[in-house]
């Protein structure tokens, strides 16, 4: 498809992406620039201290990444740690302080966000970020206890990251089958009422329905398909046996952290859903999935969805169909979806309110402040009040908040309150004051040319942090 | 395992509205209602579990508490509710049992949607029962939860209430609030301008946030004829699908949150109380029986909690279906024998003095909702 | 019919037992319509449609001239099939299972009442103090952080917060006023202090939301070990393990 626009400038970047920092090119052209993006590799930099003078962008230190199985040893080893302080005789308050030093030793969350917005801020690849948060928000995963929330950055670089160059039946198996999601979602507990498990030790077994539900509800076909009680139930009973709890120290047999499937819980038999017959054992789950993820609802659902994140509610049927258009010619390929969306979105003249991560993301990139705590700072003390858990908490926009598996809305209606406006000018005017932008209010106008008449809403104000709070604050910042 | 941590409980929320216009509203009582959403599907059998039904033994063995307070021979209570228990002991309080909104789908986000729409059809309408309920009153002037909720959006916007806790910054400043209030539109425009207006009344009340505070805070907020008359406060968690709990754990510390909630609220709203009526509402009960992670799925029927002064005498009331296998929802479910909205329809009747059949009509589109004002708060 | 020879006796006591198994017969399937239970609709009177008439009429209708009787069934049947049927039925939706618990074993108690009937409050002390609300982190190396502090008065052994005091600061609520309104505390004549207290787990910073204070009771301290060397301790117990709060208090 040939674009009307043809510059991927400050709106464009804004639009598609997290926005420019400072120093990006404005003047490439739209589709060369969208390729590149597209096509590049996760970028992880981050800062190096909010406190250091001068801004140090660096590589994100490999010994705070971890793969999914140094995740589980890390929480295995937090168990054991545990465990061995529940066994001592110290008293109550220093059995409190070791076990927090455990956390703070062994948890992975903290930094995980730390991470996750980093990138977000001096990643070079801000179109395949802002998609895979997409994805993120789409296939949520929230804190719902240890095994979860330390498993979710994970997710996030496995099954949403690492798949936006595959088909989206590969991102809803890679994702159905993460431990993180497994966790989330319940399905750890899942057991065959008529498993090896229930048969052998007469142990409690039975169908937690959670994720089965969700994977139909949510992730794929939605409500729209009519599904009945039977297909939730088929689904669970399918992935009944998928999910592992690290409370075991041995890997249970034919198991590991990459592919989670105990046979002794699966239910045995065959099972339905929608209609078609699965075979018992392992594949059948990834048999479902690319049959969820080529189902005609699925394809309705979220093309629907990517059009009202990119080009906004007022997105059209035209433009929708298009989206699906390029599904079904695809046979589901994410990046050509991703492409011609991204495109639609481009030449589309509907806005879209931008919700408080995308907003504080884009200012701290555009702005060139310096928000969130880097690889070197303390986030449980000092200066922890620009901890990436704060900040996103504090707007109301964090993937580790606790919340439910619908995801944040993508609605302008639910992001407007005096509430969350409250902490918008709260936080512009502390990045303004605190975070040291390399670009003033006046600044970003000119380089990023917004328009006169957000100028001179801007010039209204009476000082550095008057004109930045307006800016951050004005229609044409909080809507692209 | 995994046993939750209720500190980081900071999910709650709260909400007021309807602030009554001089010279529009002063015929119609002044009562207070507060919505308390109990998000995620609260275990009614549970809460209050029927300890007369022979069948209660059989079907839930594992999951009723050892030693429920004894409500009368039929009916007990959760021990974690004790302060709600002390409502009800001195008349003000009353349970409703074996109650749904007429919503059997069991997906949380349509039944969600569907108890603040106060409608049979999710995602059908953009308003809320209680918005709609303060057009017709005519309280739906200006108002004080990050969100504002559905239930209470009607023909105007409501602010909302959640405090921010953002180190080292500084509240709105008046001009600036005024200036971004004009350069917007519609929604934005009067979300600016309500900061410009907080900002302009000086007022630096408390700013407390969890979910005590907030419903100490919410019932403060309304006190006296000039407060809001509606509130809803948001406790989310209640979809126990696994290590529900029985005598302590995950659903009865929601109870135990809930009945300090209550408590506060009822400290909050001192003398107001009198007038005040507080309404749990859950989009669904859980299944009748346990499953293979000791929680409950998705279910229908489910208990409904009200507290305050309006009431008139500590009762439950249900029409009973029984739990034995035929009487069940699908064959799982406690079955629910009043729309719940209903309740919801009592407890505007209550405090605003609105005509029943308008509100059935005009606030839940159901003209013949049943009326159960009478059986509730007579 | 010319051929049938009834007594005319039989014949109406017959049909008044007919009559009768039909009003009985029409109050259950009214009944049956609603939250009161009458069993099978057989038209046989039993205890089972007594109790539930007997509920319906005096939770719904509540008119006592009707009876839960036999023998008032045909002006029951009349009330329930005449022009209030409507309304019955929709009020007769819901059972009314009475609550029986005892409203004085349920008397709201204050955040802060303690009873000082076993303290020998020293009426006579008046005097100024010192406090401040202390969280312990490690007792290694007596590491504490503190949450409030500021001047207490005594008057008459009643001990007051005086949030004028220059040094004033607690977290929570900033201003203070739960400790100034809300605490309930009393010296005896040992010096020790008793009653009940809010307290503050947070210091708020500028920017922040405060936080409602908890309550706690007062207890002194004195275990070999968890001696503090200035002033007096106290424990206040929060009933969470977690957190060890102390209230001190330099005279």
């Amino acid at each position: 498809m040939k674009s009307g626009v043809t510059a991927a400038d400050a709106r464009i970047q804004r639009k598609l992406g997290l926005g420019p920092r400072p120093n990006d090119p404005l003047d490439l052209d739209l589709e060369t620039w969208l390729d590149m993006q597209l096509d590049a590799e996760p970028d992880w930099r981050a800062l190096n201290s909010v406190t250091d003078m001068s801004e140090q962008i660096v590589p994100w230190p490999g010994e705070l990444s971890w793969s999914r199985e140094e995740r589980v040893a890390r929480l295995q080893k937090l168990r054991r740690g545990r465990e061995e302080l529940d066994a001592s005789n110290l008293p109550e308050h220093e059995r409190g302080k070791q076990a927090r030093m455990l956390d703070r030793q062994y948890q992975c969350k903290d930094m995980d966000q730390q991470k996750f917005a980093n990138g977000c801020i001096y990643g070079r690849d801000q179109v395949n970020r802002r998609l895979a948060n997409f994805w993120f928000n789409h296939f949520t995963v929230a804190d719902n206890g240890h095994l979860t929330v330390n498993m979710m950055m994970n997710h996030y670089e496995d099954a949403v990251f690492g798949m936006l160059k595959e088909s989206f039946g590969d991102m809803l198996y890679a994702s159905t089958t993460h431990l993180a999601m497994l966790s989330y979602l319940d399905n750890i507990d899942n057991r065959g009422e008529n498993s090896k498990h229930a048969r052998e030790c007469g142990c409690f077994s039975g169908i937690n329905d959670n994720l089965g539900r969700e994977l139909l509800e949510l992730h794929s076909v939605s409500p729209a398909r009519n599904y009945v009680e039977d297909d939730v139930g088929g689904a669970a009973r399918i992935l009944a046996g998928w999910g592992w709890t690290y409370d075991d120290m041995q890997f249970p047999r034919g198991a590991s952290v990459r592919e989670p499937y105990v046979p002794y819980f699966a239910e045995p038999g065959s099972k339905t859903v929608l209609g078609k017959n699965y075979p018992h054992g392992k594949d059948a789950l990834r048999l479902l999935t690319d049959n969820l993820a080529a189902d005609a609802s699925t394809l309705d659902h979220l093309s629907d969805k990517l059009a009202v994140h990119f080009i906004g509610e007022g997105r059209s049927g035209t433009e929708v169909m298009r989206i699906r258009q390029a599904w079904v010619e695809s046979g589901g390929d994410l990046r050509r979806i991703h492409r011609t969306a991204l495109l639609e979105a481009a030449n589309s003249g509907e806005k879209k309110f931008l919700t408080p991560m995308l907003w504080i993301f884009q200012l701290s990139r555009m702005s060139g402040a310096m928000v969130f705590q880097g690889t070197t700072d303390d986030v449980r003390s000092e200066n922890y009040w620009q901890a990436a858990r704060i900040i996103l908490g504090e707007l109301a926009h964090n993937f580790w908040l606790r919340r439910q598996p619908n995801g944040y809305s993508d609605l302008k209606a639910d992001w407007i309150s005096n509430e969350h406006f409250d902490r918008r000018v709260r936080y512009a005017g502390f990045i303004a004051d605190r975070c040291r932008p390399q670009l003033q209010a006046d600044e970003m106008i000119r380089k990023y040319g917004f328009s006169d008449s957000t100028a001179s809403l801007v010039a209204q104000g009476r000082n550095r942090t008057e004109k930045f709070i307006l800016l951050a604050c004005s229609p044409e910042f909080m809507e692209v | 395992m995994q046993r939750r941590q209720f500190l980081g409980l900071g999910a709650a929320t709260a909400a007021l509205a309807g602030i009554p216009i001089h010279g529009y509203t002063r015929d119609l009582p002044a009562g207070k209602v507060v919505l308390i959403i109990l998000e995620g599907g609260m275990d009614g059998l549970t809460a209050v579990p029927p300890v007369g039904d022979p069948s209660l033994l059989q079907q839930r063995r594992s999951l009723v508490a050892t030693n429920p307070l004894k409500l009368n021979p039929f009916f007990g209570l959760h021990p974690r509710l004790s302060e709600f228990a002390g409502m009800l002991a001195l008349g003000e309080a009353a349970i409703v049992h074996a109650t749904s909104i007429p919503y059997v789908r069991r997906s949380h986000f349509e039944g969600q949607n569907l108890v603040e729409s106060g409608i049979r059809q999710p995602f059908a309408i953009k308003t809320g029962w209680l918005g709609r309920a303060l057009d017709e009153a005519r309280l739906s002037g200006r108002a004080l939860a990050v969100d504002t909720p559905l239930v209470i959006r009607g023909a105007k916007a409501y602010d909302n209430f959640y405090p921010s806790s953002i180190q080292h910054s500084s509240a709105p400043d008046s001009r600036l609030m005024g200036l971004l209030s004009t350069s917007h539109e519609a929604a934005a425009t009067d979300a600016f301008h309500k900061l410009k207006r907080i900002a302009d009344s000086g007022d630096r009340g408390p700013r407390v946030r969890d979910p005590e505070g907030l419903a100490f805070s919410t019932g403060r907020a309304m006190r006296g004829p000039e407060g809001p008359s509606v509130a809803v406060i948001r406790i989310p968690e209640f979809d126990t699908h696994a290590n529900q709990g029985v005598d302590d754990g995950l659903h009865p510390e929601l109870l135990a949150l809930l009945d300090r909630v209550l408590n506060s609220l009822k400290t909050g709203l001192g003398p107001e109380w009198k007038n005040a009526v507080a309404v749990t509402a859950t989009e669904f009960g859980r299944t009748i029986q346990e499953n293979g992670s000791r929680g409950t799925e998705h279910g229908y029927g489910s208990v409904g909690l009200l507290a305050g002064g309006l009431l008139g005498g500590g009762k439950v009331l249900a029409n009973w279906p029984g739990l034995r296998e035929k009487d069940l929802y699908d064959g799982r479910d406690l079955q629910s024998t009043l729309d719940y909205r209903s309740v919801f329809a009592a407890c505007v009747e209550a405090a605003f003095g609105l005509d029943h059949d308008l509100i059935a009509e005009r606030v839940f589109m159901e003209p013949k909702l049943a009326r159960t004002h009478d059986r509730i708060f007579g | 019919m010319n051929n049938l020879r009834l007594s005319p006796v039989i014949l109406a006591v017959s049909l008044a037992v007919g009559a009768a198994q039909a009003d009985t017969r029409c109050v259950q399937e009214f009944l049956s319509r609603t939250a009161f239970d009458p069993g099978p609709v057989d038209g046989l009177w039993g205890r089972k449609t007594e109790g539930a008439l007997k509920g319906f009429l005096d939770q719904v209708v509540g008119d006592p001239s009707y009876r839960a009787e036999k023998s008032a069934t045909a002006e029951i049947c009349r009330l329930m099939s005449g022009p209030r049927s409507e309304e019955l039925l929709s009020a007769a939706s819901l059972r009314d299972y009475y609550v029986t618990l005892d409203p004085d074993s349920y008397v709201a108690a204050s955040t802060t009442a303690f009873d000082f009937s076993g303290v020998d409050v020293d009426t006579g002390y008046s005097g100024i103090c010192r406090f401040q609300i202390v969280r312990i982190l490690t007792l290694e190396n007596n590491a504490f952080d503190w949450l409030s502090r500021g001047t207490v008065e005594i008057e008459s052994g009643t001990l007051k917060f005086d949030k004028n005091s220059h040094e004033w600061r607690t977290g929570g609520l900033s201003d203070g006023t739960f400790l100034a309104k809300d605490a309930n505390l009393k010296i005896d004549r040992n010096g020790m202090v008793h009653g009940r207290m809010p307290y503050f787990n947070y210091v708020v910073g500028p920017g922040e939301a405060a936080r409602l204070p908890r309550y706690a009771e007062l207890s002194y301290k004195h275990e070999p070990g968890e001696e503090y060397p200035d002033g007096t301790s106290y424990f206040l117990d929060t009933g969470s393990p977690s957190q060890i709060p102390f209230f001190r208090l330099d005279c």
